[in-house]
C-alpha cells in the first residue's frame, strides 16, 4: 500500500507537476515577452495630442517638433512654446488646447508620459542614427498612424545589435561606410 | 627558458637587431646598459636604482615591502572579514527585516511599465540644446591668479571648467585648484542664506533685516567717528578696487586692510628698493637658458605656475636638444621645482642670502653696482655648507656663459634682502631682459595692512564695524596680534563668505556670497590684458555677490537687485575702459564681443629701462643658522586654507610627499636618523615658546635640520570635509616673524614618541608588481625599466641609449590586428612636473568619487590617474622621476583574460572597455593588472563619506551626464575618454566629414599645462602619437610581459653636463 503510493507519486505525480510547471513557465515566458519588453505599451497622456492628426493627416515632419533628433542624444519632447506657435490661433476653443494654454500660461511643464525608454546603463544618441540616414520609423514604427503613441518595437540589446550587425542588409539604400559598431563602450560607458 | 644576464643578454639583443631573424629571443629580463652609476667613486652597481619611498630603499628585501609590491593593496586590506568585529544580528531582528523586505517588495509591485514623465520646457532658451554642452568664457581666480576659463555647462549646469585657449596667459590651461572649484559651487555645506548671531547662537535671517541693521551700524560709525574696517585680499579687479574706493568715499571712516598669507611683499619691496618701481614683474622662463631657483617653487605653488610650467616645458623639447634649458635649484624644502631641477643642492633657509652674495661675488669678481662683495667667498661657503664643489663650479660656469640668457628667481617666503641679492645677481648677469616687464603683474590694493593699529583701535573701542570680504583673518593672522579677542569688542562684525569660517564664528553676521560661476567681474592681472568674468548660472541659493552687497550698502541698503553689480561694471567699462581703448565698435558691440571672448587685449607702454640701485645691500649682514630652521610653505592644493572643504583637493596627493587629507612636517633623512624619526612619528616644533605637535614625513632632499610645514590645514571652523584636517602651523607664526613671516630660525624640534599618526600618503600604494619568475625585488627593480632616463649629452651622441633597452619578445599567439583607428597615448616625461592638473581634470570628467582619509589609508583611493614618483641616487639630494600612470589599454590585456563575466574586453579601436553593468566585482582583473590602475568601488563612496555628503542633491548636478556614475561592487578605470571619442564621432557624422584621431582630446591632455600628454590614432602615421611611439626615446613599461601597452612614455633627458658614465646621483 505504502509502496504503491510512493511509486505513484514518483512515476505519475512528479512528472506531471514538473511538466506543468515547465509548460506554464515557457508559455508565460513567450506570451509575456512582448509585454515585458514594453511592446504595445500605450500610456494615456495628459493632453489628447494626436500624432495621427499632426504627423499623419497634416504631414508635419517629425523633426519640426522633435528638433534635437539630428543634433543631440535627446530627440526632445518639444517645449510648450512650439505647440503654442500654432495654437495661439488654431483651435483655441478646444478644451484640450485650453489645457495646453493653461500649462503654457502657468509656466508648468506638461507631464507627458514616457513611452520609450532604454535602461540607465545604456547610452543612446539620436543624432548619430538620424545623421547616418536612418528613419525615425525604423525604431518608432509608423507613429503617424497612431492616435496615442505606443511602443511598437522592443528596445532591447538584441534589437539594437540586430541592426548594428546587419546594417548593410537592413538599410541597403544608405551610404554606410561601416556597419554599426558592436563595441560595448558605444552604449555602456 | 634560459636566463641571460649582463653582457650576454646585450649581445643577444644586438644580434637580433642586426637581423638574425632565426634567433629566438625569449621574453626574459636582460640586464640593460648602465644608465647611471650611483656614485662615480664606488664600484657602480649596474643600473640606477629607483625607489618610491625610504621604506622601500632601506628595507628592499623585507617581507613587508615585498608583500606590498606583490599585492594590490597594502597588507591586511581588501576584504578580510573579522567576525568578532561584525555586529551580531539576532534571529528576531533578521525575521523582522525579512518581513519588512517582503512587504516593501510587494508594495512596490505597482505598474512596472510606468516609465515616468518627460519634463519639457515651456519656453526653451535658444542657447540650450538638451544633450549638448555649451561653453562660456569667463575668469576664475585661483592661487591669487585670474585664470581665463571656459566653463562647460549642460542644460544650464556648470559641470567642468578648463582654460580659455584665447587667453594670452594660460593659453587654455588652468591649475588643478581652478579645475576642482566647480565642486565648490555644489558643495552641500555652502551657506545658503544670511545668518545672524544671537549671543553665540547662529540663526537664519533675511537680507532685508541684515542690510538694515548693517547700514545703520555703518551710518552710526561714520557719525560717531568710529572706524569701519574692510578686510580683504589683494585683487586684480579694477572695478572691485573702484567699488572699495566708492565705499570709502561714502562711509568716510572706512579703511581697507588687504593681506595675503603668502604675500609677495618682500619680493615687491626689494624690487622697489632696487628699481624704484612697485611690483616685481615676473619672468619669461622660455627665454632663459639657465634657471637658478633660490628656494622658489615657481613650478607648483608660486602663483603663476600654469604659465611657468608651459614656458619651462617649451624649453624641454626632445626634438630641439640645443635649446634645452638647464635648471639649478638651491632649496631648503624639497619642492616640485627642486625635483624638476637638473642640479639640486640643499641649503638651510638662513643661508640663502649669503649664498646669493657669494655667488654674486664669484661672478662679479668682488664688487658690482657699488656693492662691496669682497667679504663673500663662494668656495668657502660651499665647503662649510656641504655643497658639492662640482655642482657649484658647474653653476658658476653656466651662469657666466649665459649672460643675458639666464635668470635667478627667489621664493616669496624669503626675506627682502635675499631678493635684493637676487636682483643684484640678475644685474651682474645682465638678465633684465628676461623680466616680463612689458606686461607686469598688476594687483590692486595690495598695500600692507597695519594690523597693530587696527587691533589697538578695536581694543580701544574706536572701531564700529569690521567687514571681512571673503577673508579669514581670525585664522590667518598670527595669534600675538590678539585679533580674535579684539574682534569681540567691535559692535558689528560682518563676514562675507561662502562658508562658515573662524572669523564668521567670532562675528555677528555671516552673509553668503556667490560662487565665481554666479558672479560678474573684470580682472587686469597683467598690463595689456583685461579678463572678463560672467555668471553661467543664476545663484543656486539666497546668496549675493560680495561686490553687490557692498554696492547696495553704498546706495543706502534698499537698492539690491540681481543686476546691480553687473550694471556698475558695465557703467565703468562704458565710461572708462571703452573710451581708453577706443575701439571702432560701439560700446554694446564691444561689450558683448568682449564677454564672448572673455579677454580683451590692449597695447601697453610699460617697457621702460630698469635702473638698478644696489646700495642698500652694503648694510646687509648674513644670517646665522641656529638650531633648526622652519619654513612654512604653501600647499599647492589647499593654499591658505580656502580649499579646505573641497574633497577633490583634499584627496589630490601632494606632488612630492604624496600626502592626502593631511599636512606634515618634512624633515631630511639624515636629521630624522639622528632623532630616530620615521613616517608618522609626532614631533613638537617650538618657536619662541609657541609649539605645534605635528607628524613627520621623512623627505629625501630636505635641507638638514630644517622642518617645512604646509599652512592652510587644521581649520577649526570649517564644514565637515575640511574640519580639523591636518595641523594648523599658523600658530607658530608671530607678527614680527623670523627671517620673514614664513621662515624662522633657532627652532626647537623634539621627538614625542608614542602613537604614530595615520598618514594618508599614497606613495607606497599601487606599486608596480616587482616579482616575476622568482626574482626578488632587491635585485629585480634594477631590471624593470619602469623609469628610463638619460642625459642630453649622452643622447646627443648615442641616440640608442634608451632604444637599446627594449625587450624583444616573441609571442606564440598572433598579434591582434586593428585596421581602422587605434587609440594610443604618449606621455613626455621631460615636461611633466607632476602638477596634478590631469588627475583633477580626470576626476571631474569621469565622475570619480572622493573616498575620504580612512579609505585612502587602506589604499582605496579611486583616482583613475595617479602620478608615480620615484627617487634615485642618494637620499640627501635625490633625483626625482615623475610618471603619470593610467590604464595602458594593453593589446594583450591581462585583465581581460581573467574576467569570468567578460565585463572587460577590447573594442575594435583598441580601447580596453569596462562594462559596468556586466561587472560582478570579482576583482580578478585588478589582481592581474601589472600597472595597478584598476579601482574597485568597495562602497558607493559618495554615500559612504561623511554620511552621504557627496550624495546630496546639489552634488549630483555636477556629474558628467555622458558617463555612468558607478555604484558599489563595480570595477572601474581609465576609459581613454570614450565619451569624448563618441561625441567627436557624432560631430563628425553631423558635419558629414571623416572622423580622424586628432578630433579627440582627452580630459587629461586638455588640462596638462606642459602639454606632455599626446593622444590619437597610432595607425595614422602622421599623428603625433604614432611619431612619438616610434621615437628613439619612447619606451613601454614592463615591456617584458609582452602585454603591448598603448600608453607609452618618452624617456626623460636630464640636462646635466655629464655623460652617463659619471652622471649625477652623488651627494648633495
Amino acid at each position: 500500500m505504502r509502496k504503491r503510493e510512493l511509486d505513484y507519486s514518483l512515476k505519475v505525480r512528479l512528472p506531471i507537476t514538473v511538466a506543468l510547471v515547465a509548460i506554464s513557465f515557457a508559455l508565460t515566458y513567450f506570451v509575456s515577452r512582448a509585454e515585458r519588453d514594453g511592446v504595445g505599451y500605450t500610456p494615456s497622456q495628459p493632453i489628447a495630442y494626436s500624432h495621427k492628426l499632426h504627423a499623419g493627416d497634416l504631414n508635419i515632419d517629425c523633426q519640426y517638433c522633435h528638433t534635437g533628433a539630428d543634433k543631440s542624444r535627446h530627440a526632445m519632447v518639444p517645449p510648450t512654446e512650439t505647440c503654442m506657435s500654432c495654437h495661439k490661433t488654431i483651435k483655441i476653443d478646444s478644451p484640450e488646447i485650453q489645457k495646453l494654454k493653461e500649462y503654457y500660461d502657468s509656466d508648468t511643464p506638461i507631464p507627458w508620459q514616457r513611452v520609450h525608454k532604454i535602461p540607465d546603463y545604456a547610452y543612446f544618441d539620436h543624432s548619430v542614427h538620424i545623421n547616418k540616414g536612418l528613419d525615425c520609423t525604423d525604431c518608432h514604427a509608423e507613429v503617424k498612424n497612431m492616435e496615442l503613441v505606443e511602443q511598437a518595437h522592443a528596445f532591447t540589446m538584441t534589437n539594437c545589435l540586430d541592426c548594428h550587425r546587419t546594417a548593410h542588409d537592413k538599410f541597403p539604400g544608405l551610404d554606410l561606410k561601416a556597419k554599426g559598431t558592436e563595441d560595448c563602450i558605444t552604449c555602456h560607458r | 627558458m634560459t636566463k641571460m644576464n649582463g653582457k650576454s643578454g646585450q649581445q643577444k639583443n644586438g644580434q637580433k637587431m642586426n637581423g638574425s631573424s632565426h634567433e629566438v629571443v625569449l621574453p626574459i629580463i636582460d640586464s640593460p646598459e648602465k644608465i647611471f652609476s650611483e656614485d662615480g667613486d664606488k664600484p657602480a652597481s649596474r643600473v640606477q636604482k629607483y625607489w618610491r619611498s625610504l621604506n622601500v630603499l632601506n628595507n628592499s628585501s623585507s617581507e613587508e615591502v615585498l608583500r606590498d609590491q606583490r599585492e594590490e593593496f597594502p597588507h591586511g586590506q581588501g576584504g578580510e572579514i573579522n567576525l568578532d568585529k561584525m555586529d551580531g544580528v539576532s534571529r528576531r531582528k533578521f525575521l523582522a527585516l525579512m518581513t519588512a523586505g517582503g512587504v516593501f517588495a510587494t508594495a512596490s509591485c505597482t505598474d512596472y511599465r510606468d516609465k515616468g514623465e518627460i519634463i519639457n520646457y515651456t519656453k526653451k532658451p535658444e542657447s540650450i540644446q538638451p544633450g549638448i554642452a555649451s561653453y562660456y568664457a569667463s575668469t576664475l581666480v585661483s592661487g591669487g591668479v585670474a585664470h581665463g576659463v571656459l566653463i562647460k555647462t549642460r542644460e544650464g549646469r556648470p559641470i567642468k571648467v578648463d582654460g580659455n585657449p584665447d587667453h594670452p596667459i594660460g593659453k587654455g590651461k588652468i591649475d588643478p585648484n581652478a579645475q576642482a572649484m566647480v565642486l565648490d559651487l555644489y558643495d552641500p555645506a555652502r551657506t545658503v542664506k544670511p545668518v545672524k548671531s544671537n549671543g553665540g547662537e547662529f540663526a537664519a535671517t533675511s537680507w532685508k533685516m541684515s542690510d538694515k541693521k548693517i547700514v545703520s551700524a555703518l551710518n552710526s560709525a561714520v557719525s560717531s567717528g568710529k572706524e569701519i574696517s574692510l578686510i580683504t585680499h589683494p585683487t586684480s579687479s579694477p572695478t572691485t578696487k573702484k567699488l572699495l574706493d566708492d565705499f570709502v568715499a561714502k562711509y568716510t571712516t572706512a579703511k581697507i586692510y588687504s593681506y595675503d598669507l603668502f604675500s609677495n611683499e618682500n619680493r615687491n619691496s626689494a624690487w622697489e628698493k632696487s628699481y624704484g618701481k612697485k611690483t616685481y614683474p615676473g619672468v619669461r622662463l622660455d627665454k632663459a637658458d639657465v634657471i637658478l631657483s633660490i628656494d622658489d617653487d615657481f613650478l607648483a605653488s608660486g602663483g603663476n605656475q600654469v604659465e611657468y610650467i608651459g614656458q619651462y616645458a617649451a624649453r624641454r623639447d626632445v626634438e630641439d636638444l640645443d635649446n634645452f634649458n638647464r635648471m639649478y635649484a638651491v632649496s631648503s624644502a624639497y619642492t616640485t621645482s627642486s625635483a624638476m631641477a637638473d642640479y639640486h643642492m640643499r641649503l638651510r633657509p638662513e643661508m640663502m642670502f649669503e649664498f646669493v652674495m657669494c655667488l654674486a661675488s664669484e661672478l662679479s669678481g668682488g664688487a658690482a653696482f657699488g656693492v662691496n662683495l669682497s667679504s663673500y667667498n663662494l668656495s668657502n661657503f660651499a665647503k662649510s655648507n656641504g655643497m658639492l664643489a662640482k655642482k657649484i663650479s658647474q653653476l658658476v660656469s653656466d651662469l657666466s656663459h649665459a649672460k643675458g640668457k639666464s635668470i635667478v628667481t627667489g621664493g616669496v617666503h624669503l626675506s627682502e634682502k635675499v631678493h635684493l641679492g637676487i636682483n643684484l645677481l640678475n644685474e651682474i648677469l645682465a638678465n633684465t631682459k628676461i623680466y616680463n616687464s612689458s606686461d607686469a603683474l598688476i594687483s590692486f590694493n595690495d598695500e600692507a595692512a597695519d594690523w597693530d593699529a587696527l587691533v589697538s583701535n578695536m581694543n580701544a573701542g574706536r572701531v564700529g564695524v569690521v567687514i571681512n570680504i571673503d577673508a579669514n583673518p581670525a585664522y590667518h593672522l598670527p595669534a600675538d596680534y590678539g585679533f580674535s579677542d579684539a574682534l569681540k569688542k567691535v559692535g558689528t562684525v560682518v563676514t562675507l563668505s561662502g562658508w562658515e569660517n573662524e572669523t564668521s564664528a567670532a562675528g555677528h553676521f555671516l552673509l553668503p556670497i556667490n560662487h565665481s560661476f554666479e558672479s560678474w567681474g573684470d580682472h587686469n592681472q597683467r598690463g595689456g590684458i583685461f579678463s572678463l568674468q560672467q555668471p553661467v548660472i543664476s545663484p543656486l541659493y539666497d546668496t549675493r555677490q560680495s561686490e553687490a552687497i557692498l554696492l547696495n550698502w553704498i546706495m543706502g541698503g534698499n537698492s539690491y537687485d540681481i543686476d546691480i553689480y553687473h550694471k556698475y561694471l558695465m557703467a565703468r567699462w562704458e565710461g572708462e575702459v571703452h573710451p581708453s581703448l577706443s575701439p571702432a565698435a560701439s560700446f554694446t558691440d564691444f561689450w558683448y564681443h568682449s564677454l564672448h571672448d572673455g579677454v580683451v587685449s590692449y597695447k601697453t607702454n610699460n617697457n621702460k629701462d630698469l635702473v638698478f640701485d644696489g646700495s642698500v645691500l652694503n648694510a646687509q649682514k648674513p644670517d646665522e643658522a641656529k638650531g633648526w630652521a622652519l619654513v612654512l610653505t604653501k600647499n599647492p592644493h589647499i593654499e591658505d586654507g580656502r580649499h579646505a572643504n573641497n574633497g577633490f583637493l583634499q584627496e589630490t596627493p601632494h606632488p612630492i610627499t604624496k600626502m592626502t587629507w593631511d599636512n606634515c612636517a618634512m624633515v631630511s633623512p639624515d636629521s630624522a636618523r639622528t632623532m630616530n624619526l620615521s613616517l608618522g612619528d609626532f614631533i613638537e616644533v617650538g618657536v619662541d615658546g609657541r609649539s605645534l605637535k605635528v607628524p613627520v614625513v621623512v623627505q629625501p632632499g630636505m635641507a638638514a635640520n630644517t622642518v617645512s610645514i604646509d599652512l592652510g590645514y587644521g581649520r577649526r571652523v570649517a564644514p565637515v570635509i575640511g574640519h580639523e584636517v591636518g595641523f594648523d602651523a599658523n600658530v607658530l607664526r608671530t607678527k614680527k616673524g623670523g627671517l620673514s613671516q614664513l621662515v624662522y630660525t633657532n627652532v626647537s624640534v623634539k621627538a614625542l614618541g608614542g602613537e604614530k599618526h595615520p598618514m594618508g600618503s599614497t606613495q607606497e600604494h599601487h606599486q608596480l608588481d616587482a616579482e616575476v619568475g622568482g626574482y626578488k625585488i632587491a635585485e629585480f627593480h634594477k631590471d624593470r625599466h619602469i623609469i628610463q632616463e638619460s642625459t642630453v649629452l649622452t643622447y646627443k651622441h648615442d641616440k640608442d641609449v634608451i632604444a637599446r633597452n627594449r625587450h624583444h619578445t616573441r609571442s606564440i599567439m598572433k598579434n591582434h590586428v586593428y585596421s581602422g583607428i587605434k587609440w594610443a597615448m604618449a606621455i613626455d616625461l621631460n615636461t611633466c612636473s607632476g602638477c596634478n592638473a590631469c588627475v583633477t581634470a580626470c576626476n571631474i570628467e569621469s565622475n570619480v568619487p572622493v573616498v575620504g582619509k580612512e579609505e585612502v589609508l587602506i589604499g582605496r583611493e579611486m583616482q583613475w590617474m595617479r602620478l608615480d614618483r620615484y627617487y634615485s641616487g642618494d637620499e640627501e639630494s635625490p633625483r626625482t622621476s615623475l610618471q603619470p600612470m593610467l590604464c595602458a589599454h594593453c593589446d594583450n590585456a591581462p585583465c581581460e583574460n581573467v574576467c569570468p563575466v567578460v565585463a572587460t574586453i577590447h573594442s575594435k579601436e583598441g580601447i580596453n572597455q569596462m562594462v559596468y553593468n556586466r561587472c560582478v566585482g570579482t576583482r580578478y582583473c585588478a589582481n592581474n593588472c601589472p600597472y595597478k590602475v584598476r579601482r574597485f568601488n568597495f562602497f558607493d563612496f559618495r554615500d559612504w563619506l561623511a554620511e552621504g555628503y557627496y550624495y546630496k542633491q546639489s552634488v549630483q548636478q555636477m556629474f558628467n551626464p555622458e558617463i555612468t556614475v558607478r555604484s558599489r561592487g563595480v570595477m572601474e578605470k581609465c576609459d581613454f575618454c570614450s565619451a569624448r571619442v563618441a561625441s567627436a564621432k557624432a560631430s563628425a557624422s553631423k558635419e558629414g566629414r571623416d572622423f580622424k584621431g586628432s578630433d579627440v582630446i582627452t580630459a587629461c591632455q586638455e588640462a596638462c599645462p606642459a602639454e606632455a600628454i599626446y593622444f590619437g590614432d597610432s595607425n595614422d602615421p602622421n599623428s603625433s602619437v604614432a611619431k612619438l611611439r616610434k621615437h628613439k626615446l619612447s619606451y613601454d613599461i614592463l615591456e617584458v610581459l609582452d602585454i603591448k601597452p598603448n600608453v607609452t612614455y618618452i624617456a626623460k633627458l636630464i640636462n646635466t653636463n655629464e655623460d652617463e658614465n659619471n652622471s649625477n646621483g652623488g651627494s648633495h
